[in-house]
């Protein structure tokens, strides 16, 4: 488990994160969204042991990460900038990975490059964007680790190249129980993939729930009475935001869902209709709640 | 799983992976630039190659591989992917920063290891006689440069986080320091020339940070520097101060690189303050010699200092913001540097003043001999000096006489210098000059460089023979210090060899007789007037080697006081010489030429073959093999005489009748000397080497037994042309 206590990291003047917690439990595909800037990268950092947190600490299995080789030998990290070593091959990096990294499998590797066909003696210069990254989640996942930390995922990767490195982080996730920690600035990417989605927002976290729950949680209601009303006739629900042209209203709710829609066929309206939120009018909704804008860019 | 905090295995095999191409081009080109030379010498020389001849590359390459191979082993600190990289690896920073840094030192080492070998191989497989004791000095020499310029790059891209700004850190951790010292130090000495700047403390001996006085010599064509190459390499206290500096920064740049946050990477400085700091540290040299100038003018430039002055002034500003414009790339970042600029001028402007100021103190600090507990002369202030001197300067005089006669000889010097005499002291040479350290009955010491007079030296001279303590200090290096010796020997084991036998003849004598043997003595250990004992030509031991982390040198006289020595010696250069043959064939002695009285003396007298092939001419006409030579006569039980004849040919045939009577003489004598019981004839003369190809000449020597009637003739013969000299028993 990787639990975040009130972490903070600054560059400078900057506070890149401030003073963020989150609880990501074992066995749990996470995912990490937000713009530009957000501190999506910074928070993987610190969870990998690169950076030294300004204050409050990240602990993974109740083991402080930085500076500690036994904690770090459980994470695999995959940053969004890749690094291979000058003029080498895949095969070169193996087994530099070999050397270096205590639980680095061969077979695994071995297994890993057949299903993504890369030719583990071509120069890794010669590969493309995507293939560059097929290469380092080749090499990150033959690791064996516990936490997988990838950033910017399924950047350069094709639809079919995507679904495979999806099915095997759920194969490794479903067969070794370990957790994997994903970052995109795009919800669409990761809606899919996600066991628990958190939305980062100038270096902290605004939003953080299982998928599921978000999309059962809240909905949208349609609603006209034949009467005069107006958002007070709702007061009794947990509405996030109102909106009234003419007769007809639109509600986001947040609650169970046939509770609610039991409640508000008492009121006797002439039309009303409970409709399903797409996960991004889910992260829309809930931010301006909060008080903050929905960042176009995260769509 | 056990995970080692300091060190990592797989990290440091990687690492020597990694480097292995430059580490690879940088063993094969110094293994090639090594061993070629020195096979192309050993074809072409069967002298013993010095000191500083068996690895030339090496030279070069202690000052860039370990910037080079530290540069691209801690790369990743200057780029963010690889930095994310290397600080994400199971490991501490610790165990990272060890890791790679023991692979480059195993590269930097190993190639010094295995050139040095190589040499030595070379020469072995050549059969060319190498010392071999060298090679212990020279891999410690070169170790240690290696270190300190590793420790000194290790620092500069630990504190940085791009290569251009490691590289200006590397260069200022490795020469400001020195540069600074050196300024100061040269401030002071210009304004009290008696002072002693080692007395500032070891980190102002020059010679101590080898790299730097390297770099300094080179680029000041020997002005700066302190020793000579050679000597440097057998300077232990400088390769263990140089290695042990170089520690130091390695040490600190690993603490520093624990502590330094992996975001540094493409920064060139953790935080503003420190690049403040790099900034003035590489434009304050250049604000230092400003400040220099202008206190040296009292602060009002003239013409010709304004030239130099504000060239070097509108450069140092440059090289302030250009620094700056490089590493930020914003031109809004020259305003806060703008500010801190009259803090580098003030430090530069600042300093020299102060030493200016630190060396009229100097001149004012003068003890009374009533104040004095003790003198050492000569100063030991770390450099290469000779073994007799070492000896004494470690000798506390207390004797009255000395002591007054230090103390009065300071108080002159003073005055002298006050009293607008530097000049004088400097180009006239009408003062010895002479270190002397002064030991204060309050406890201080203080090292004064005096001037005496030809009267002071004979009233020291006189007082340190009533030392019984000088006297006693006369003694031969230990033989397990010795690193070489020079001597009649066919080779360094038989040069070792009879000094060793030296050395027993040498002890039973008395501390003035040992004094008398001993050659390069200080001007105060021998006297104005002493008539110094000059041995024959190759009858010397040259000894030199490390006592106590000091190199030394010394150089030995064989003479009629160690008789079995000299005995050897002779049959031993006989020998060499070929000189084994004691009558001419039977002929006829045609009328010889000059040039084939020569040859014959050289090729059948001397070197017992015929002379007709083997003539040289000398390049002189008017000079002839005769006129050049020196004679010496050992009689036994008599002193030597030095015999110089001077034959003018052109002065008539009587004087030709006369040489070739002298050859006939010399032909007729037994080269075979087996003992000194009978008189001994030693014949000096110049021998051209190549001369077509330019070489020169070299001193060649020949004994001839004499009897006491060809004894008589020589001398008779010999009367008219020849100057005598006669040392004192």
């Amino acid at each position: 488990m990787i639990q975040v206590t009130d972490l903070t990291k600054r560059f400078g003047d900057f506070a890149a994160l401030s003073h963020l917690n989150c609880a990501i439990p074992a066995g749990c595909v996470y995912g990490l969204v937000g713009a530009n800037g957000a501190g999506k990268s910074t928070l993987l950092r610190l969870l990998a042991g690169i950076y030294r947190p300004d204050e409050g600490q990240v602990l993974l299995d109740g083991a402080p990460v930085y500076e500690n080789p036994a904690a770090k030998a459980c994470v695999a990290f995959v940053p969004d900038e890749l690094f291979f070593l000058p003029q080498s091959s895949l095969s070169r990096m193996a087994d530099a990975y070999a050397l270096l990294c205590p639980r680095f499998s061969r077979a695994r590797y071995s297994e890993l490059l057949s299903a993504f066909h890369l030719d583990e003696k071509a120069n890794l210069n010669t590969f493309s964007k995507g293939m560059r990254r097929q290469a380092a989640t080749i090499l990150a996942l033959a690791t064996q680790a516990d936490y997988f930390l990838l950033d910017e995922t399924f950047d350069g990767l094709d639809p079919i190249l995507r679904n495979l490195l999806k099915k095997l982080l759920y194969a490794e996730v479903a067969e070794r129980g370990c957790t994997a920690v994903l970052t995109s600035h795009s919800l669409r990417e990761l809606e899919d993939t996600c066991d628990q989605l958190a939305l980062l927002h100038k270096g902290g976290i605004v939003l953080e729930s299982e998928v599921e729950n978000l999309k059962t949680t809240l909905f949208k209601v349609q609603i006209a009475f034949d009467r005069d009303y107006d958002h007070t006739l709702f007061s009794g629900f947990d509405v996030l935001n109102f909106t009234k042209h003419g007769s007809v209203s639109n509600l986001i709710v947040r609650g169970d869902r046939d509770k609610v829609t039991q409640t508000l066929r008492a009121l006797s309206p002439v039309l009303l209709e409970v409709l399903p939120l797409s996960l991004e009018e889910v992260f829309l909704y809930e931010m301006e709640s909060l008080g903050y804008a929905f960042d176009e860019s995260i769509r | 799983m056990k995970h080692n905090r300091f060190f990592h295995a797989g990290l440091y095999v990687e690492t020597l992976r990694q480097l292995r191409l430059m580490g690879g081009i940088y063993l094969a080109l110094c293994l090639l630039f090594t061993v070629v030379p020195a096979l192309l010498d050993s074809l072409g020389s069967a002298t013993q190659p010095q000191i500083d001849e068996f690895a030339p590359p090496l030279f070069l390459f202690v000052f860039v591989a370990p910037v080079t191979l530290a540069f691209s082993a801690f790369g990743y600190l200057t780029r963010r992917n690889a930095s994310d990289f290397y600080h994400a690896l199971p490991m501490t920073r610790l165990a990272l920063y060890v890791s790679r840094g023991a692979a480059v030192l195993s590269y930097l080492v190993g190639t010094i290891l295995l050139s040095l070998l190589a040499a030595a191989l070379t020469y072995l497989l050549c059969g060319r006689p190498f010392n071999a004791a060298y090679l212990p000095s020279q891999f410690f020499y070169f170790s240690a440069c290696a270190l300190l310029v590793l420790g000194c790059a290790l620092l500069g891209v630990t504190v940085t986080g791009t290569l251009f700004s490691a590289f200006v850190v590397t260069g200022i951790v490795l020469y400001l320091p020195r540069f600074v010292c050196v300024l100061a130090c040269s401030i002071i000495s210009g304004i009290a020339p008696i002072f002693y700047v080692n007395e500032l403390g070891p980190f102002f001996n020059f010679s101590l940070n080898l790299p730097a006085a390297a770099t300094a010599k080179l680029l000041t064509f020997g002005a700066i520097g302190g020793l000579s190459l050679p000597e440097m390499m057998t300077y232990g206290a400088g390769a263990l101060y140089t290695a042990v500096l170089g520690l130091l920064y390695a040490a600190l740049a690993a603490w520093l690189h624990s502590l330094r946050p992996a975001e540094l990477a493409g920064h060139s400085a953790p935080n503003r303050l420190l690049q403040h700091v790099y900034r003035c540290a590489l434009s304050l040299p250049l604000f230092l010699v400003l400040g220099t100038i202008l206190s040296s003018e009292d602060w009002s430039l003239r013409y010709s200092d304004a030239v130099v002055f504000w060239p070097l002034f509108v450069l140092g500003l440059a090289v302030y913001f250009v620094y700056e414009l490089i590493t930020t790339r914003k031109l809004r970042s020259l305003l806060p540097a703008l500010c801190v600029l009259p803090a580098v001028l003030l430090i530069g402007l600042g300093v020299p003043p102060l030493a200016h100021a630190y060396g009229e103190h100097l001149l004012r600090d003068v003890p009374a001999a009533e104040e004095i507990a003790a003198v050492n002369l000569g100063v030991d202030d770390g450099s290469l000096s000779s073994y007799p001197e070492m000896r004494i300067a470690a000798l506390d005089l207390s004797d009255e006489d000395v002591v007054s006669l230090a103390a009065e000889a300071l108080d002159k010097t003073v005055a002298r210098y006050t009293g607008g005499e530097a000049d004088k002291i400097a180009y006239e040479g009408s003062y010895f000059t002479i270190g002397v350290r002064f030991h204060l009955k309050s406890g201080g010491t203080i090292t004064r460089r005096l001037t005496l007079t030809e009267s002071d030296i004979d009233r020291l001279h006189a007082a340190l023979l009533d030392s019984p303590a000088f006297l006693a200090a006369v003694a031969l290096p230990p033989a397990d210090t010795i690193l070489s010796v020079d001597g009649p020997g066919w080779n360094q084991q038989d040069d070792r060899a009879f000094f060793e036998d030296y050395r027993v003849e040498y002890e039973s004598l008395t501390p003035e007789e040992q004094l008398d043997l001993q050659i390069g003595l200080p001007i105060y250990a021998t006297g104005l007037d002493d008539d110094l004992e000059m041995p024959d030509s190759g009858l010397t031991f040259s000894v030199s080697g490390v006592e106590d982390g000091r190199s030394y040198y010394a150089t030995y006289a064989i003479t009629e006081k160690t008789p079995q020595m000299l005995l050897r010696a002779m049959q031993r250069i006989n020998e060499e010489s070929g000189a084994t043959a004691g009558s001419l064939p039977d002929r006829e002695t045609p009328q010889f030429a000059l040039s084939e009285i020569e040859a014959l003396l050289r090729g059948e007298a001397v070197e017992g073959f015929s002379g007709e092939e083997a003539a040289v001419y000398d390049p002189e006409s008017e000079s002839s093999l005769l006129i050049n030579a020196d004679f010496c006569l050992y009689d036994p039980g008599q002193p030597r005489r030095a015999l110089s004849v001077q034959m003018d040919f052109s002065a008539g045939d009587a004087v030709r009748a006369d040489a070739l009577e002298l050859l006939e003489l010399l032909l007729d004598c037994d080269a075979k000397i087996t003992s000194l019981d009978e008189s001994v004839l030693c014949l000096s003369y110049f021998l051209a080497e190549d001369y077509s190809a330019g070489y020169g000449y070299s001193v060649q020597t020949v004994y001839f037994r004499l009897t006491p009637e060809q004894r008589q003739h020589l001398l008779a013969l010999t009367e008219p042309y020849r100057t005598d000299k006669t040392w004192l028993p």
